[in-house]
């Protein structure tokens, strides 16, 4: 179980990272990717491990946004 | 003439046996017939689902089905922690060939996170991790101390209590209701 944790709190600092991120500011247009942002390519698993944190983000949302609806 | 007709019998034995006169002879690796054939299981073959995008979306519509929704509101009612159950499901995948395991390991955050949703939506109380589970039924170390406490409490007053039920006297017992008592003779 250790492992999932350990990949669980990465997935959540990726999360993190991406919504401060997101907040507006002069440098970045918003999207391009945290890789080609810095420059670096990012190899495939990054790559990866990017998009599955933006399903949980998108699960995440849509759930917030259903709970929103309900209230 | 001869040679000919042999040569043709030794072709036609050729292609209907199939195992050669040189494999009779080749060593037989131990626990071979342990081994299955090759693309004997669903996991030997190559996986149907290959991208991520399309296993994550694979258990996303899985997860949300009807069908599944009442197994898996009764396995998350009885307290299955949610990680051990998104790694069933995952392995389970892997079980049937529809993907790798790397990328089934990949995948798992998805599956917690759809599990999650669904234990909240439905207002059930999740247990995330096992070793949560472990932690709430250890005692904290200073519960341990209060018992201990108490305990050394009660066996310094137990002395005392033990002495006065030793000075008590004890009440006399009634005769002959035992049953190894002696029946009283006739005459006595």
């Amino acid at each position: 179980m250790k492992h999932i944790k350990n990949y669980l709190s990465k997935i959540e600092s990726i999360i993190a990272s991406k919504a401060l991120a997101q907040k507006p500011t002069k440098k970045s247009s918003g999207l391009l990717k945290q890789g080609a942002k810095d420059g670096q390519p990012m190899n495939m698993d990054q790559s990866d491990i990017m998009l599955i944190a933006e399903y949980v983000k998108g699960i995440r949302e849509s759930n917030m946004e259903e709970n929103n609806g309900n209230k | 003439m001869s040679k000919v007709f042999v040569n043709l019998t030794w072709k036609k034995t050729m292609a209907t046996n199939r195992t050669s006169p040189v494999d009779a002879f080749r060593p037989v690796p131990p626990g071979i017939s342990w081994t299955a054939p090759e693309k004997s299981q669903p996991w030997l073959n190559p996986p149907r689902l290959t991208s991520i995008p399309e296993i994550a979306e694979a258990y996303i519509s899985m997860l949300a089905s009807k069908e599944m929704a009442n197994d898996l509101l009764d396995s998350l009612e009885t307290g299955v922690p949610i990680a051990s159950l998104a790694e069933t499901f995952m392995l389970s995948g892997v079980y049937a060939g529809q993907h790798t395991i790397d990328a089934g390991i990949l995948v798992i955050p998805v599956i917690i996170e759809m599990l999650k949703t669904i234990a909240n939506v439905n207002k059930i109380k999740f247990v995330m991790f096992s070793s949560d589970v472990e932690e709430a039924d250890t005692y904290h170390p200073r519960n341990i101390k209060q018992a201990v406490k108490a305990a050394l409490a009660k066996a310094e007053e137990a002395p005392e209590t033990m002495v006065e039920q030793l000075n008590t006297p004890i009440a006399a017992m009634p005769s002959g209701t035992g049953l190894m008592t002696r029946k009283p003779k006739a005459g006595e």
